[in-house]
């Protein structure tokens, strides 16, 4: 398929949504998903760091040697995550409160490093920013759905709106079990969904995940960090 | 004393480092299959954690506050630690074979462990001194080997269950989490 | 071998200018950082104390300050608190390192006549839908308009005036937040005294 920004966008999005799809960056996931408002906020910060990570990785991905690709890609992605850091407690507070811990960690996001490797690194810069925004929305879409889950479930409140009908939240939803409770359930639709198609006769795309870490280990993360070994081309 | 023990306990099991913090998913879900992996796994996560959280402590008490760079934290941090794992690989493959033949495989992949810049960012957070920086990171690291081995544990048994079809691999395994993290919940009064 | 050298090079100019442009970021960003903080602040104070208008900081006395708190609270700022020139009470800023997920930072106003006007807080790092709960004005509201000496956590339901509902399933974190406003309304009240 041709490649244009709006294949890119729904690319990320649905095709292969980073959460839904490949089952990237499960850690802040989790850990940032306890509102709707907190999930958007940590979609939104890694979304920002994403499209400019593609974009400098890929203005820069003939430049960078081979060989020590990976932590020139780290250096640009920590960069990043500390000036997105900054903005932050500059000028939106009450979002750098809550995600805390969790922004400097963006560095180690799995996303980021595999986007920049699979594909800043074999891409023009204008394509690799919309695959940024694509993958970054597709990222923030899930997390505040599933930040309004479980916000739904666990306080009653959708984006801090309280649901008239909603008098007897159970709180162990925004608790850390609640978590792992709805990823189960939302790894099981998935599961479902595939074989269901299995049994239909349809080819499945297999997602790694980041159950294996296979899909981390190949794009990089796993990876040597200084590649001794060059492939030869 | 006192006040080190606190803090070992309560980054072992009451604030565990993945079942309450998040951090470090990717090994747990992925590297749990068997009990004697597992261990593998938690202790080569030990030796990095308790080296990585020593380094990043001296470097951030003795370079980066005097000279004022504390905005460097998270690029410094990272590379260090990247850089460590792959050290630390390398000098276990020469000077001890046989220890490296069972750590070896999991060593590159703790580098995006994000336990590991999370132990570093928390110890700087809270401002902690480098004992008890190391101390921090060690009790994290155990943390996190109890509750692999754990999983561990229960994932052998699971083999012989019959699930839900839709629930097989990794559904299961992470409703076994929640269950784990509801039982580490029990913790919380200790301190 | 002079791969190396180059290929490490390029690495090497690539951390310096990553390096410095965070460095120009950090530059840009510290003023608006400082002045949020400060808006923080301001907020807080106005929270605790409405009807004061100027609140001038007033310096903290290490001896009573220390003889007063316990369990590692601090005293961290003091406020006077004045409503048109004249002066109303003491806003006081207390940190207690006993929370669950850390330190808790909050402020209290008391009024001259030693009311307690409630909290806010500015640093909180609670397990959300515990001890985040802490946040919730239904909570707070226990300790606002209440003239006491010190606030004490009870589970079996508040009956007296000095009584407050734990949070349910955060009693550490309603313990850190109750002896945190207990160190300001003892110092705002001994500062009181000392006029």
């Amino acid at each position: 398929m041709k490649q244009t920004p709006f294949e890119r966008i729904m690319n990320g999005l649905f095709k292969e949504n980073p959460t839904f799809v490949l089952m990237l960056g499960m850690c802040p996931t989790l850990a940032t998903t306890t509102s709707a408002i907190n999930g958007a906020g940590m979609g939104l910060s890694t979304t920002a760091v994403l499209v400019f990570s593609n974009l400098i990785i890929s203005l820069l991905r003939k430049i960078i040697p081979d060989r020590v690709r990976i932590p020139g890609y780290i250096v640009v992605i920590a960069s990043l995550v500390t000036i997105v850091q900054f903005l932050l407690q500059g000028f939106v507070p009450a979002i750098n409160d809550s995600l805390g811990l969790y922004i400097p960690l963006i560095v180690v996001n799995c996303i980021i490093l595999g986007r920049a490797e699979s594909y800043a690194s074999q891409n023009g810069p204008i394509m690799s920013a919309f695959d940024g925004i694509g993958m970054g929305l597709g990222f923030t879409m899930a997390l505040t759905l599933l930040g309004a889950f479980r916000e739904i479930l666990g306080a009653g409140t959708v984006f801090g709106i309280a649901i008239p009908f909603m008098t007897q939240p159970a709180t162990i939803f925004i608790l850390a079990p609640g978590a792992f409770f709805v990823l189960a359930c939302l790894t099981a639709i998935q599961n479902k969904i595939k074989n269901g198609k299995k049994k239909a006769g349809l080819p499945v795309k297999e997602t790694a995940g980041c159950g294996d870490c296979a899909t981390c280990g190949k794009a990089g993360c796993g990876g040597k960090f200084f590649d001794t070994t060059v492939e030869s081309k | 004393m006192k006040e080190l023990l606190l803090i070992a306990i309560g980054s072992a099991v009451v604030n565990n480092v993945i079942l309450s913090q998040f951090l470090g998913l990717c090994p747990f879900l992925g590297v749990s299959k068997k009990v004697e992996t597992a261990a593998g796994m938690g202790a080569a996560v030990i030796f990095v954690i308790t080296v990585a959280s020593l380094v990043t402590a001296i470097l951030n008490n003795l370079i980066l506050l005097p000279l004022n760079l504390t905005y460097l934290q998270t690029i410094v941090f990272i590379l260090v630690i990247a850089g460590l794992v792959q050290f630390v690989e390398m000098f276990l493959k020469k000077a001890m074979p046989a220890l490296y033949e069972s750590l070896g495989v999991f060593l590159p992949l703790i580098t995006t462990n994000c336990a590991v810049l999370g132990v570093a960012l928390t110890n700087v957070q809270k401002s902690y001194d480098l004992l008890t920086s190391v101390v921090n990171g060690v009790g994290t690291a155990v943390g996190f080997t109890i509750a692999i081995v754990i999983l561990a544990g229960i994932r052998e048994q699971m083999e012989y269950n019959d699930v839900p079809e839709s629930f097989q691999g990794m559904p299961i395994v992470l409703v076994t989490s929640g269950l784990m993290a509801i039982a580490f919940f029990g913790f919380s009064g200790v301190i | 071998m002079k791969g190396i050298i180059k290929d490490c090079l390029i690495l090497f100019v690539i951390t310096l200018i990553a390096g410095a442009a965070l460095g120009v970021v950090y530059d840009i960003t510290k003023e608006p950082i400082a002045a949020q903080e400060a808006k923080k602040k301001v907020e807080a104070q106005q929270g605790v104390f409405a009807e004061a208008d100027t609140f001038d900081a007033v310096e903290i006395d290490e001896a009573i300050a220390s003889s007063i708190v316990a369990n590692g609270v601090t005293i961290d700022e003091a406020y006077d608190a004045k409503a048109a020139g004249a002066h109303a009470g003491y806003v006081v800023q207390a940190t207690s390192p006993n929370g669950y997920g850390g330190n808790i930072t909050l402020m209290v106003g008391v009024t001259a006549d030693g009311t307690c006007n409630g909290y806010s807080l500015l640093t909180i790092n609670e397990t959300a839908g515990l001890g985040m709960n802490a946040k919730n004005a239904d909570w707070a509201a226990q300790f606002a308009g209440k003239a006491v000496e010190a606030f004490e956590v009870t589970k079996l339901g508040a009956s007296a005036d000095n009584q407050v509902d734990a949070i349910s399933g955060a009693t550490i974190t309603s313990n850190a937040v109750t002896e945190a406003v207990n160190a300001c309304i003892a110092y705002a009240n001994a500062l009181e005294g000392g006029n």
